[in-house]
């Protein structure tokens, strides 16, 4: 099934029926009349969309729809394909499945994730993979990778899941992080890895050091190898090959938690 | 039926079901990677003695690899499942984790898969660290050169043991060429092991023996030293030499093109007959019938 926008919403729309499961179940007729909710007011999925069966067995959409939010919400599994920028809440609570973004997107993309993949060819926003305000534990699963640059909070205690941005990162990255791996190419903010309990925080920018961690080497992670081939093989993120042979300095922390993280840091 | 001046003989070899896995062994370079395939393909030339049979598949390009760098692909087989489990464990844990820079990971991608990297991890003593890449889990454990990397489960399949067929010939210069020509060309098929050393044996066996502890003993009708007083002597007339190669597979296919080949490579001058061994379908399901694989 395929989605056009034929009209931009004036105010932020929220589209958690745009999954592959259930468009792709429904007929056009059926799909028109889905609803959304555009500001505070129910409408059909039709007065936004042209719906057409393209007889794929993804679902595409297409359109500049950075109004429009929560595309993706609860997936398990399907193949969603946006051709144009996206709204927040991209994925969120999604358990399987595969999201391609042929652009950008808004802010707290896949809240809540525990499974599948994410694959943004452009930027991203704040709060990426982020546990919502209170709680613990953001993603728990899952694989991101973010082509661009992405702003503050990436990965806010995130666990189990891996992020991987192309470009640039704001400050706090993998702040109180749980566990899982976040790899990052370009430019980063401060803070990175405050209060993180386990998991790795990879970077090739010289970032500052919070003091409350600890230096234990600089070697050569055979892991970094194996996730380097992956994304080079998956991704049109440029590897170079001083990066994927080049030795890490290895810090352990954030001694304030468990002190079981590490930030593996490029030694150019 | 004969190819050059050697004849094929009208039999079949006889070959049973094992369970197999393939290993993907890589390191810093080749000289690492090779040291940790071949200590853990050592003293593994047959079920009988060895708990399993093991040897070198493939070497590996580092374009062939998980981690990009240069490695060996093994087959290692048992008779049974479980035991697989055991074998991968105790090899990989003796001789790949302890090799300087290696890294280790699954070469069968099945449904039926073994928890190795998930039992080995327990010696990273609560330092190892678990990472998922593409769904798979992998344990990075804390060696004295930095990290020891291994796939969490290895996949697993029912295999083909015992493939094998018999060189014949006057002497044992003449008979090695030929046994030497034939190996060299199965080592090309892929997924296939001759696990003997350099891929040949001389102390070809039979089911059981007359000692009752015994589970096997020499196949006394291929021994041209008793051939005057053993009644069901094998052994033809002027053939005073016979050796034996044994072919592992992951499946019939590989097997059946790795005996092929190598018989059409040991026909030649100085080898009298090709034969194979069989126990009249007692010992196992395939049969490999030598005429069909050197049409």
């Amino acid at each position: 099934m395929k989605l056009k926008l034929h009209t931009q919403p004036e105010v932020p729309t929220e589209a958690e029926c745009i999954t592959p499961a259930i468009i792709n179940s429904l007929k056009v007729k059926e799909v028109e009349k889905l609803k959304i909710y555009h500001g505070n007011r129910e409408v059909n999925l039709a007065d936004f969309f042209s719906v057409s069966n393209n007889k794929a067995t993804s679902l595409e959409v297409e359109g500049d729809i950075h109004q429009i939010k929560y595309l993706g919400a609860n997936m398990a599994d399907g193949e969603m394909f946006i051709e144009g920028d996206v709204g927040q809440h991209l994925g969120s609570a999604m358990s399987g499945g595969f999201i391609k973004v042929n652009g950008s997107t808004g802010d707290w993309i896949a809240p809540e994730m525990s499974g599948g993949r994410i694959h943004i060819a452009g930027n991203s926003g704040h709060c990426v993979a982020c546990a919502y305000r209170g709680a613990s534990k953001g993603v728990s699963g899952g694989e991101i990778i973010i082509e661009g640059n992405v702003k503050n909070e990436l990965g806010h205690g995130m666990a189990n899941a891996t992020i991987v941005v192309g470009g640039k990162c704001g400050d706090f990255t993998g702040v109180n992080m749980n566990s899982g791996t976040i790899l990052t190419f370009g430019e980063m903010g401060i803070r990175t890895g405050a209060g993180m309990k386990r998991g790795t925080i990879i970077c090739k920018d010289n970032i500052e050091i919070l003091p409350t961690f600890s230096y234990d080497c600089l070697y050569s992670p055979v892991y970094l190898k194996l996730l380097l081939k992956y994304l080079k093989d998956n991704t049109q993120i440029k590897i170079d090959k001083e990066f994927t042979e080049g030795s890490f300095h290895r810090w352990s922390g954030d001694a304030i938690e468990m002190n079981r993280g590490e930030l593996l840091v490029f030694s150019a | 039926m004969k190819i050059n001046n050697t004849e094929i003989v009208d039999t079949y070899a006889e070959a049973f079901s094992m369970w197999s896995a393939k290993v993907i062994i890589t390191a810093e370079n080749d000289y690492w990677a090779e040291g940790a395939a071949r200590a853990m393909t050592g003293m593994a030339t047959s079920v009988i003695g060895c708990k399993c049979e093991a040897g070198i598949d493939m070497k590996l390009t580092p374009e062939d690899t998980p981690d990009g760098r240069p490695g060996y692909s093994i087959l290692l087989f048992t008779m049974d499942k479980e035991s697989l489990g055991k074998r991968l464990i105790e090899r990989i844990g003796q001789c790949v984790m302890t090799c300087p820079t290696t890294a280790c990971f699954s070469g069968f991608n099945t449904d039926d898969t073994i928890n190795v990297g998930g039992a080995l991890r327990y010696f990273g003593d609560g330092h190892q660290i678990g990472k998922k890449i593409n769904n798979e889990r992998y344990w990075r454990i804390p060696v004295f050169d930095g990290e020891f990397i291994i796939q969490e489960s290895f996949g697993v399949k029912e295999s083909v043991g015992g493939g094998n067929f018999y060189i014949l010939g006057n002497n044992v210069s003449e008979c090695l060429d030929a046994c030497y020509d034939a190996v060299k060309v199965m080592k090309r098929v892929e997924n296939v092991i001759m696990p003997f050393p350099k891929g040949v044996v001389r102390s070809g066996s039979k089911v059981g023996s007359k000692y009752k502890a015994l589970i096997a003993s020499t196949n006394h009708i291929y021994c041209p030293t008793i051939k005057g007083v053993v009644k069901d002597s094998a052994v033809p007339e002027n053939v005073n030499v016979c050796y034996e190669i044994v072919v592992d597979g992951a499946d019939e296919k590989a097997v059946a093109k790795a005996m092929s080949v190598g018989m059409q490579a040991a026909a030649k001058d100085g080898v009298t007959q090709i034969t194979a061994g069989n126990f009249g379908g007692k010992l196992g399901k395939y049969k490999f019938f030598l005429k069909d694989l050197v049409k």
